[in-house]
């Protein structure tokens, strides 16, 4: 009997295809001046970027891996490729001038129909370089700025973007962060003037072809005085049986009153180590509200930090985090209060199967100046299994006695009357669980926009397969 | 004999976060030579005490304590012989076993003491016996910035139960570094009631390893810091044993430029089928000038079990203020009566009326007839 | 009779919800007046909103008690004038023994000590009226009391507190027969030893069956819609509130 007519029925090589990438430029593996040099001069950097870069190197040399996490001794910097440039002529406004074998992996992957579909501007990265980035024509006439970095850098917003890179997240920030600034290459720009309210979102997709290689991007938002935005970010790489290393950083800066909405689907390849860096900067009356589910990757260290510096700025995390066999999956959220009046809401759940590993890490700090502010994180694990693990450690740090901080942990597993009566009702046992896990997981699911609930429902179904015995 | 000091790590996580938070673990000086500290204690019948390690059935197996092992090598290096308690089988306690180490003299005759001190316990709690120990935790004629060290260590066999109440009222420059640690095999409880009214720097760690099946841990603490007092803590459940239960309650009071790091880890180990953890805390904060750091950690290896976390920390909750207010209690009363009610919670868990007015006593209550 | 409790033309909701659109009711010393409504109706903003619950917000009009104006003032002044309402879901607070929370409300009720002797002794008699067993006085406030328990506690405080108008809040909604036959006859205690003045919010009748009733005030969307003697109830209990409800 064929499943095809199954929602459920997704096919995993979707991700796991990959094309040859013989005929890209790469620089030599390992992590040497030379090497960054060398990126410096392929992207015709400003000086002051290329000092930053050489600085950045300096400090990654200095900083001691972290002592604690997910082990990443699989990891050898020497052998990663730090930059990989596909062959092709940069950037592109149209797919058709998009080389074919790319276009083709963002056609399996859906991102031009999800562009002509739903969303106002799509940018599209692979292995190192960002290779399509459009915006749709009355979005760019509310003066809304989507576009790659690296141009952007060069351009009239130069200014404007050496004001704000790596300001939230400083080189001196962990070890990653400082690789980073030595190596960064790629990723999107965009900036949403005052008073403008996008109410369709633009995404960004990131796919990390080349065997060995590491992807670097950097992503800047700047939501201006009282706009809005919402912005989807999506990632996957095809397996290769060496790691693959994913150290991008993404700094959003959301003024006065401002909303920015930042949700991520991540579903890297399962031999990616994903050291991410995320962290938005909350003015006054400003909110974040980030939605992210984590799928993919071998080990991952992510964290999206929000900092409230203004009076009444809001924070809200929903994530969701699903480690199956092999990945150890350290996530969470760090949030600092700095402000009179603040707020944080975090709402987080955590499935471990077949030996998965996974572990929420938070944060919350409040300071001695944030009168009247409020917290409430919520973290809930499910262990599918008797040979996975999951990890809860949240740190809260209170220095204000004027505040409303509170919290909850639970960690539990799926119970079997809830199984019973499903099958009860009809379900195989496996339907039963998956559909459990879906529920567990529809926190992240019903803040999503459709189609993505429903990939990352597929998703979930998916790594539920064969669970049972 | 300054040079002589010893800087160890005491208090560490099970697991790491991240550093910057200053949470992984304390670091003290302690000094090369602590006298041993003494002590007045009335043994119930059925109890015996021994001299040097009283615990038979677990010298083989290394006892892990909430300080941990650093501090527990400092202590075995000082080579103080530890004080046991005994109960036989089937023996169920008369009365409490009460120590108390306030009002000793230590020194000479007009010259009070002012060295550090060490006292070291050990309790074996034979099968389906029960006992239960009140240590009066106050300063003996030592005056002045001291450090005292002590340090508990149990045993308690199938089916016995042991419940360690500790009342600090130790004066303000003191150093207080408790540390417990032990076993509990089937059937069996460890119940720890701890009420924190004194000492300037206060360490307090203990490990409970649920070893056996079906054997449980109850733990219940209450904090009144003010001033410049701090509080570092770490309290460790291993889960090991099938169908083990634990239940962690902290709650307090900060006022002041006070300190107080809450670490409290639920840890359930493969192979411990049926567990159930629960932590709670409750902080009311009081001052602007506090510091209050909190991480209680769950980790788990096993798939059926049931652990939860919850903290409440800040303001007085605006229902209650509400409804005390609907009763003529102004919001400066109400705090008042809630600061108190803090320590009242835990301390009605004990049943010895000698100690729980000395409580009282603590707390600024008149003496007032009984009725 | 004197007036006790006067609210003129009183507004007042949640944030940016009114509802209560401008309510007058007078209660004289000593008098029972019942309060009844479909539910939704604001009868229990009401009471919250008469003894300053800062959770509402008065946006017009004016309470006065005993005489003196108590619009916004602080709820813990108000209810030493004489006031007390009974919660539908009192508190539970741990550390707090019942009988030292009534004590301390009441010597701060009073401004002076008072000794624990004779204290112990009318706490007693207090709670044998009311069938509690005299164990609960050392229990924790409401902690693990069940519903009937719970709202025998507060009961309790209104006979302890002696205040001239009790507001009690639906005191009879969620009991057994038995339960409200108890908290009746702790209302009738209360009239008879204090004398006091009742304002009780119901939707049934069960408690007002041993009382005798002054005023009856019916309110719907947050609108005294009728007012009549002790007959209106009886109209209500046959015919329910449809001939109130406008379209």
């Amino acid at each position: 009997m064929k499943e095809k007519t199954q929602v459920d029925d997704i096919d995993r090589s979707l991700y796991d295809f990959r094309f040859e990438d013989k005929d890209a430029y790469k620089v030599k593996e390992g992590l040497t001046e030379a090497i960054v040099k060398q990126i410096s001069d392929e992207k015709s950097d400003p000086d002051w970027m290329r000092e930053f870069r050489l600085k950045a190197l300096k400090i990654y040399n200095e900083t001691d891996v972290p002592d604690w996490g997910p082990s990443l001794e699989g990891l050898d910097i020497d052998n990663i490729v730090t930059y990989v440039r596909p062959n092709t002529e940069r950037m592109h406004t149209s797919w058709e001038d998009v080389p074919e074998d790319i276009k083709d992996t963002f056609d399996r992957l859906g991102i031009p129909q999800a562009e002509r579909k739903s969303l106002a501007g799509v940018g599209a990265q692979y292995d190192s370089e960002l290779v399509y980035h459009n915006i749709k024509d009355d979005v760019a006439k509310q003066g809304v700025i989507y576009t790659d970095i690296e141009s952007a850098l060069r351009g009239e917003y130069g200014d404007m973007i050496r004001e704000h890179f790596m300001k939230a997240v400083p080189p001196t920030d962990h070890k990653f962060a400082a690789l980073h600034g030595a190596v960064w290459s790629g990723g999107s720009f965009v900036y949403v003037p005052a008073g403008v309210h996008l109410d369709i979102p633009l995404q960004s997709y990131f796919r990390l072809n080349a065997k060995g290689a590491g992807q670097f991007e950097h992503t800047l938002i700047i939501v201006d005085e009282g706009a809005y935005l919402h912005f989807i970010e999506g990632c996957s790489a095809p397996k290769y049986n060496v790691a693959n290393l994913h150290a991008g950083c993404v700094e959003l800066y959301i003024g006065k009153n401002a909303t920015l909405r930042y949700s991520t689907i991540e579903n890297w390849s399962k031999n990616m180590y994903n050291l991410n860096t995320k962290r938005a900067i909350v003015e006054e009356g400003g909110k974040i509200e980030w939605v992210s589910g984590s799928f993919g990757s071998h080990i991952s260290y992510l964290y999206p930090m929000s900092v409230l510096n203004g009076k009444g700025a809001r924070a809200e995390f929903t994530g969701v985090t699903f480690a199956g066999e092999g990945q150890n999956l350290d996530t969470g959220t760090k949030v600092v209060h700095n402000a009179e009046d603040t707020s944080s809401y975090i709402n987080t759940r955590s499935i471990s199967k077949s030996g998965g590993i996974s572990t929420f890490r938070s944060s919350v700090i409040i300071a001695k100046e944030a009168h009247g502010s409020k917290s409430a994180v919520s973290c809930e694990s499910l262990m599918v299994d008797d040979i996975s693990r999951s990890d809860t450690i949240p740190a809260m740090d209170i220095r204000c006695a004027d505040v409303d901080v509170g919290h909850e942990a639970k960690i539990g597993r799926i119970s079997d009357e809830t199984v019973f009566y499903l099958m009860s009702r009809g379900l195989s046992e496996e339907e039963a669980r998956a559909l459990i896990v879906r529920g567990f997981a529809d926190n992240v699911s019903k803040e999503l926009p459709l189609e993505y609930a429903v990939e990352m429902n597929n998703l979930i179904s998916l790594e539920m397969k064969g669970s049972i015995g | 004999m300054m040079d002589n000091t010893k800087n160890i790590h005491i208090n560490k996580l099970p697991v790491r976060t991240w550093n910057k938070l200053k949470m992984n673990e304390a670091s003290i000086e302690l000094g090369p030579k602590p006298s041993q500290a003494l002590y007045k204690d009335e043994i119930p019948s059925g109890v015996d005490r021994v001299s040097g390690k009283a615990i038979g059935p677990m010298s083989d197996i290394p006892v892990n304590t909430g300080l941990g092992e650093e501090f527990d090598a400092y202590v075995t290096d000082m080579g103080i012989k530890s004080v046991g308690y005994i109960t036989e089988d089937g023996v169920e306690a008369d009365a409490p076993l009460y120590i108390s180490y306030g009002g000793v003299r230590h020194g000479k005759e007009d010259e009070p003491a002012t060295d550090d001190k060490i006292g070291l316990i050990d309790f074996t709690v034979g099968e389906k016996s029960s006992l239960t120990v009140i240590q009066d935790i106050a300063d003996d004629d030592s005056r002045g910035a001291y450090t005292f060290v002590l340090q508990n260590k149990y045993h308690i066999a199938e089916g016995g139960s042991l419940t360690l109440i500790q009342v600090n009222r130790l004066g303000k420059e003191v150093c207080l570094c408790n540390d417990i640690g032990g076993y509990v095999a089937d059937g069996g409880k460890f119940s720890l009631i701890q009420v924190i009214l004194g000492g300037g720097v206060n360490y307090y760690g203990s490990n409970t390893g649920l070893t056996g099946n079906g054997s449980g841990v109850s733990i219940d603490v209450a904090y009144s810091l003010d001033g410049e007092a701090s509080l570092d803590m770490n309290y460790v459940v291993d889960h090991r044993g099938r169908n083990s239960e634990s239940n962690i309650g902290v709650s307090g009071v900060m006022k002041g430029s006070s300190k107080k790091l809450f670490r409290g880890t639920i840890d359930f180990h493969k192979g411990c089928a049926g567990a159930k953890g629960a932590e709670i805390e409750d902080v009311l904060l009081i001052d602007d000038t506090i510091v209050n750091q909190t991480i209680p950690l769950i980790l788990c290896d096993e798939e059926d079990v049931e652990g939860s976390h919850g903290a409440t920390i800040g303001r007085l909750d605006e229902h209650l203020l509400t409804y005390m207010k609907s009763r003529g209690i102004s919001e400066k009363d109400a705090y008042v009566l809630m600061e108190r009610a803090k320590i009242d919670a835990v301390a009605g868990k004990i049943e010895d009326d000698r100690i729980k007015g000395i409580i009282r006593t603590c707390m600024g209550d008149e003496p007032e007839a009984e009725v | 009779m004197s007036e006790l409790l006067n609210i003129k033309g009183l507004k007042a909701g949640i944030e940016e919800k009114e509802i209560l659109h401008g309510v007058d009711l007078n209660v004289g010393e000593g008098e029972v007046h019942v309060i009844m409504g479909p539910n939704g109706a604001g009868k229990s903003t009401l009471g919250s909103v008469i003894i300053g619950d800062p959770g509402y917000e008065i946006t017009g009009g004016s309470i006065s008690f005993d005489g003196e104006d108590i619009t916004g003032e602080d709820t813990d002044k108000i209810v030493k004038k004489g006031l007390f309402l009974t919660f539908q879901n009192p508190i539970e607070i741990s550390g707090i023994t019942l009988s030292n929370f009534i004590k301390t409300a009441l010597e701060l009720h009073t401004g002076e000590r008072i000794k624990l002797w004779d204290f112990k002794k009318k706490l007693k008699e207090t709670m044998e009226v009311l069938q509690m067993d005299p164990s609960y006085a050392d229990r924790d406030l409401n902690v693990g009391f069940s519903g009937g328990e719970k709202k025998k506690a507060e009961i309790l405080q209104l006979l302890m507190l002696r205040p001239k108008l009790a507001i009690l809040d639906e005191t009879d909604s969620g009991l057994d027969v038995d339960a409200v036959h108890v908290v009746s006859k702790g209302v009738e205690e209360y009239k008879k030893q204090v004398g006091g003045a009742l304002l009780i919010i119901t939707h049934s009748t069960r408690i007002l069956e041993a009382l005798k009733v002054d005023r009856t005030h019916v309110l719907v969307d947050g609108r005294i819609v009728a007012e009549g003697d002790a007959g209106l109830i009886e109209e209500i209990n046959r015919d329910g509130f449809e001939r109130f409800l406008t379209a």
